[in-house]
């Protein structure tokens, strides 16, 4: 099958005054057409950074030092953007982690999704409506048109993530970043969030990079995953083969961490501190390396 | 940004911040205007000479070298005229902003430190000072005061505490929470001194500012008063007073006009650049 | 935005109002100095001087004169001007369109140049035009109203002589107006050639009131617009397909404006105090110009006049910004 994105030995690194202080070092990855793939790391590993590359919108101190991002399912008159890493790129979307800050809150959600509806589409103003009560009717909005009238502040969080996935949706996007999506949400909806994303995701075919600090969620929703540590991804493969068998201390640290109920523990055992330098210790050594 | 100086001396990182350099030595200069003036002036500034009056700067036609920057109606020298108006300006400045600093700082420490009642008054009697024109206000104050550079320094004292009174009120009940003051009350020290000796050492970097500020509003006021002739006698050379003239003769020799203003300027923007700089410098500190 | 509200907010500023009243009564006459001998100069008798005081209730004690100044307020009489011999409330309403027309052309300056500096400076986020910009807000707001009239008047009035740096219109021109809103009467009146000199004259008044606050508007707006950019809803909606322009502009712009406005409001009302010494400058017949020859007379039910109507011209200016603010925001509207 085809890939839909391929990220190539990516470095990154943030401009901090006159030190350049590496965020991403080497990343690879390539996502096949229609798979979900899983980005697991803990907070502060590049997670956010991998997908601000891939969607273009890096904050004005991160320079890419190498490598690029590639659409080959995409790939129609390949030119080279000169400030970022992209070929021509397809449309992505993102499902940002927090619903309540990522609507704009001096508007109405109808005004939103059109806004972003007319981008695509030369439709009336009565056609693009209906267009933003279909996409909505889609995630499952019960009344589509009474929340276009609202404000976000006016909605529950379930609700304006719901929102924010049927904007998501709405550019028919090949491409799904979903950052956290279900992180700001308690857990019955999460569940609801999370089947209703993988369905869009079946019936469309989208691909969907999902990052997640949750082994429990990457088991039930992706087909692959990556595990990021200090930039660097540790280990790559098919969700079993990489939850049965895992290769890398730090995986199984991880798994070993999932609470579970079939088999109690006395104490939870956090990623030890050890493993914790000891990763940290090849990052830098990694670094140094690199500048030789 | 500045985490790798920040353990250089203040005054050092101050001297480095360009636009603080800038204002530091548009400060000297007056200073030094102020201080040497009689020795500076090439002339006595209110000698006449009516046989020279209007004389034009020396480098345009018809200049004359003796006079450097041109004579006024009175054949009065521009040039000394300017650096005694220097020292009035300064003076002023000086004197006027202290005063109202230290009015303004003591009503925002206690407002901002106590709160309830005693803030609640002294908030009020600051917007209800906001809601008068100042510049109307001063001219008010000095008219029924009567002219002279006492009435112009009280004028801006009256009118300006409310600067100070309002930052200074917002950082003390931020200072207020800060962990060192409930550690001051656990052992047992004073409110008062609790708010003298240890939240206002930590209101100093942001009251040098403020201060800094008020010195260029300071000077401008003076010049307006003057401007209206409610500062000193007008034959005393003040920049104000300068500029009141000048714009008689406005066409005849624009000179006389437009050198007093760009002192005035200079002053305004060299003291403006001193605040931001310094306000550069220890923000970080002032934010940690 | 209810009526109850409106009327909530009207019933705060009167105490305000009430304060400003007091204060000035009370400064004007405590102050040492006495306003009756200076009127009458160094010539004057004891008896002359104490008939004057007599005349305008001077004589009484101060809570006395107090107690008549309210009394007469509130029938909306504002007294007799002592040198102009003329109802105080009449001659202030005769100036008073002058003066408007002046701060409202004047605001318009300041608000729309203050957008183009600050859209244009957050769309050169980073680069060497954003400091352009930054620095040439941070000299302009330096420098007060006052200074920015007599410079201008020596650039445009006297080196480059293309604008005129006196008076309200062309003296030529006659045109007996009902209202004294020339410019908008002469609008609706159709004579145009009386707008072009009224706005020929304004230019420089108009402009020098602007600049400071045009440069301290663009200031926070800008700082706002920053701090909006770094908003998750902005980085949305910049994966969205919006282009960077339109995402500062149709996204982060308004929501920018909410503190930008609660900031700056303050500097609105500078502007009105502005009027005093720009409309003195520029021999413009307004309310300001009108404060400062009162001042010179000792005219205190002028003066007294005057403040009370800046007062109140700085209280609705505040009422407004804050209505603007609850139009921006829609979370404000139902609190
Ligand atoms: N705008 C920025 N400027 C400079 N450094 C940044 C910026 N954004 C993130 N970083 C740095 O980049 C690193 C990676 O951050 P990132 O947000 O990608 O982590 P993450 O894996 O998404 O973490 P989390 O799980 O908490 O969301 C961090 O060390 C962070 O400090
Ligand atoms: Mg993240």
């Amino acid at each position: 099958m085809t890939s839909a994105l391929v990220v190539h030995d990516l470095h990154l690194a943030v401009r901090n005054g006159q030190v350049l202080l590496p965020i991403l070092r080497g990343i690879n990855l390539n996502l096949p057409q229609g798979e979900i793939h899983g980005l697991v790391g803990e907070s502060g590993a590049g997670k956010t950074m991998l997908g601000r590359v891939i969607l273009d919108i890096l904050p004005p101190s991160a320079v890419i030092t190498s490598g690029n991002v590639d659409y080959p399912a995409h790939r129609s008159s390949p030119s080279l953007n000169r400030k970022s890493a992209h070929r021509r790129r397809p449309h992505i979307s993102l499902i940002p982690q927090d619903p309540l800050t990522s609507l704009n809150p001096v508007k109405r959600i109808g005004k939103q999704m059109g806004e972003i509806l007319r981008l695509a589409h030369k439709d009336s103003s009565q056609q693009i409506h209906e267009r933003a009560k279909q996409h909505l009717r889609e995630v499952k909005i019960r009344n589509p048109g009474q929340v276009l009238q609202q404000y976000p502040h006016q909605l529950s969080g379930g609700m304006r993530q719901r929102v924010l996935i049927a904007m998501a949706f709405s550019t028919e996007p090949s491409i799904i970043i979903a950052d956290e999506p279900t992180t700001a949400l308690d857990v019955s909806v999460q569940q609801r969030v999370l089947r209703l994303i993988r369905d869009l995701q079946k019936e469309r075919g989208t691909t969907i990079l999902f990052v997640t600090h949750d082994l429990g969620v990457v088991a039930k929703l992706c087909d692959r995953v990556s595990l990021m540590h200090s930039g660097m991804i540790l280990e790559q493969g098919k969700v079993s083969d990489v939850f049965q068998s895992p290769s890398h201390p730090y995986t199984r640290s991880l798994l070993e961490a999932i609470p579970r109920y079939d088999k109690p523990r006395e104490k939870l055992s956090p990623v030890a501190n050890d493993l914790q330098t000891q990763l940290i210790r090849e990052a830098d050594e990694y670094d140094r390396q690199r500048r030789v | 940004m500045s985490d790798g100086r920040a353990d250089l001396p203040l005054t050092y990182r101050i001297v480095h911040e360009p636009r603080a350099l800038f204002g530091l030595c548009v400060l000297g200069l007056m200073f030094l205007a102020a201080v040497l003036a009689p020795w500076l002036s090439p002339h006595d500034p209110l000698e006449q000479d009516l046989l020279s009056s209007f004389l034009p700067p020396s480098w345009k036609e018809n200049g004359d070298p003796v006079f450097f920057l041109g004579t006024d109606n009175l054949g009065r020298d521009i040039a000394s005229r300017l650096i005694y108006g220097a020292r009035t300006a300064l003076i002023v400045a000086l004197i006027a902003a202290t005063m109202a600093a230290l009015l303004g700082t003591v009503l925002g420490m206690l407002a901002g430190f106590y709160g309830g009642k005693t803030d609640m008054l002294i908030s009020r009697a600051v917007d209800i000072w906001m809601s008068f024109p100042a510049v109307l206000l001063s001219i008010v104050l000095v008219a029924v005061m009567g002219a002279g550079l006492h009435a112009v320094i009280i004028a801006i004292v009256i009118i300006d505490w409310t600067r100070f009174c309002r930052v200074i009120r917002a950082e003390t009940m931020v200072q207020k929470e800060r962990d060192y003051v409930s550690s001051a009350v656990t052992i047992g020290l004073t409110r008062v001194r609790i708010l003298f000796q240890e939240v206002f050492p930590n209101l100093v970097p942001l009251l040098i500012v403020l201060l800094t500020l008020e010195m260029g509003i300071a000077i401008v006021v003076e010049t307006i008063l003057s401007f209206v002739g409610l500062s000193v006698a007008s034959d005393t050379p003040t920049w104000g007073n300068l500029i009141q003239e000048g714009r008689q003769y406005i066409h005849q020799a624009p000179w006389l006009l437009g050198l007093p203003v760009a002192c005035v300027v200079m002053a305004v923007l060299g003291l403006n650049a001193l605040g931001d700089g310094i306000k550069e410098v220890i923000d970080p500190e002032t934010r940690q | 935005m209810s009526y109850p509200y409106l009327i909530n907010r009207l019933l705060l500023a009167l105490p305000t109002l009430a304060g400003a009243v007091t204060i000035t009564f009370i400064l004007l006459r405590v102050v040492p100095g006495d306003p009756i001998a200076m009127m009458t100069g160094p010539g004057a008798t004891e008896a002359d001087i104490a008939q004057l005081r007599a005349h305008y209730g001077l004589d009484q004690s101060i809570a006395h004169q107090f107690v008549i100044y309210l009394s007469q307020l509130i029938t909306g009489d504002l007294g007799t001007s002592i040198s102009l011999r003329q109802n105080v409330g009449e001659l202030i309403a005769g100036r008073l369109p002058v003066t408007i027309e002046l701060v409202v052309i004047a605001m318009l300056i300041a608000v729309g140049f203050a957008l183009i500096l600050a859209l244009k400076g957050t769309f050169w986020r980073g680069r060497w035009p954003e400091r352009l910009v930054d620095g040439f807000i941070g000299v302009t707001v330096a420098i007060p109203d006052f200074l920015w009239a007599l410079s201008l008047i020596l650039i445009l009035g006297v080196a480059i002589p293309i604008m005129p740096i006196f008076g309200r219109m062309d003296l030529t021109i006659s045109f007996d107006s009902w209202t004294n809103f020339y410019l908008t009467e002469s609008l609706l009146r159709g004579r145009f050639e009386v707008t072009r000199s009224v706005l020929y004259h304004m230019v420089l008044p108009a402009v020098s009131l602007a600049l400071p606050l045009m440069a301290i508007t663009a200031r926070v707006l800008k700082s706002c617009l920053n701090a909006e950019m770094n908003r998750e809803y902005v980085t949305l909606a910049r994966t969205q397909g919006f282009g960077r322009l339109k995402v500062i502009y149709s996204q982060a712009l308004r929501n920018a404006l909410v503190p930008a406005t609660a900031l700056s409001g303050v500097q609105f009302t500078f502007l009105i105090g502005g009027t005093v010494l720009v409309e003195r400058i520029f021999g413009y017949p307004g309310i300001g110009n009108m404060a400062i020859d009162a001042v010179i007379n000792r005219d205190l039910p002028l003066i007294q006049g005057l403040v009370l109507t800046f007062a109140i011209l700085f209280i609705l200016v505040n009422l407004l910004i804050d209505l603007f603010i609850t139009f921006l925001d829609p979370r404000l509207r139902h609190v």
